[in-house]
């Protein structure tokens, strides 16, 4: 089944197309989220709620960019929503301790690829540390490009920014991981 | 104390992500998809009447019907006061 016919039987609602929908994007999309989101229960919830909305707005979307660019984008979208309410929780839990239940307090661990040597293990906790203390937009460009691997045309059609822009951001979150990183390096 | 690490420092820290593996979505991703999917519409249908909109607005509906009756029965009783009185009045002989 090709892309366009893919979309159209998605959008007349079928039920085997949303099958192969996920079957065909659940890996990339969850990969991203959890990269960007570094808890891997956060990222599959992230990936559900994806896959929900791409099911609930196919009718609405205009084939303007590829299916894949349209599911990273509000996979993106999605993340940082999680982020921002991650954030939000934790200004309210500590302002109101007792008013958070304390297992969120779990989703703060760091997840770490398989693929990391154990000698790796502690730069790589410092790094993702590094990299989510980073401001929204320069922590999923980061994200996209340097730990994907992504183009930085991909990532601009996702973040419906310019190249420039996104170059910008990438510059400023160098800069932003090489003042962070200092204090490891320093001790 | 320097003041930050230089580029070829923080190079060789991203070298951790090269040896990253693509981590695919975990077992049965699709079955928990589709599960969440009809939980959530079946919830959907359950809470709309309990929704706080809705609650609000029944609570409105109430308040607004209920200060216009009580208005209403104001001006009643100030009318049926003055009557009572005039009534009163006639049957003493006296005028108000």
């Amino acid at each position: 089944m090709n892309e366009k016919e893919l979309i159209s039987r998605l959008k007349l609602s079928e039920e085997a197309a949303f099958k192969v929908l996920i079957e065909t994007y659940q890996d990339r999309v969850y990969y991203s989220v959890l990269n960007i989101l570094q808890n891997a229960n956060e990222a599959e919830d992230t990936a559900q709620e994806t896959f929900i909305q791409v099911f609930e707005s196919i009718a609405s979307f205009k084939e303007a960019s590829s299916l894949v660019t349209w599911i990273y984008k509000i996979a993106v979208r999605k993340a940082l929503e999680k982020i921002r309410k991650q954030k939000n929780r934790q200004r309210i839990q500590s302002i109101i301790p007792w008013w958070m239940p304390s297992e969120e307090k779990s989703n703060e661990a760091v997840y770490l690829n398989p693929g990391i040597s154990k000698e790796n293990k502690e730069k790589a906790t410092i790094i993702h540390k590094a990299i989510s203390e980073l401001p929204n937009n320069q922590r999923i460009a980061f994200t996209l490009i340097r730990i994907q691997g992504m183009k930085h045309e991909e990532a601009s059609a996702i973040m419906q920014l310019s190249i420039k822009a996104i170059e910008s951001l990438l510059s400023r979150a160098r800069e932003n991981l090489k003042n962070k990183l200092k204090n490891y390096y320093n001790s | 104390m320097m003041k930050t690490i230089s580029d070829e420092q923080l190079e060789n820290h991203l070298d951790v992500f090269s040896t990253m593996k693509e981590v695919g979505a975990p077992d049965f991703f699709y079955t928990r998809l589709h599960a969440r999917m009809e939980n959530e519409s079946t919830q959907l249908a359950l809470q709309l009447p309990f929704k706080p909109v809705w609650i609000i607005c029944i609570l409105t509906f109430f308040l607004i019907i209920n200060t216009l009756l009580i208005g209403k029965n104001k001006n009643l009783v100030n009318t049926n006061s003055n009557k009572n009185i005039e009534v009163l009045a006639v049957s003493y002989d006296q005028n108000i």
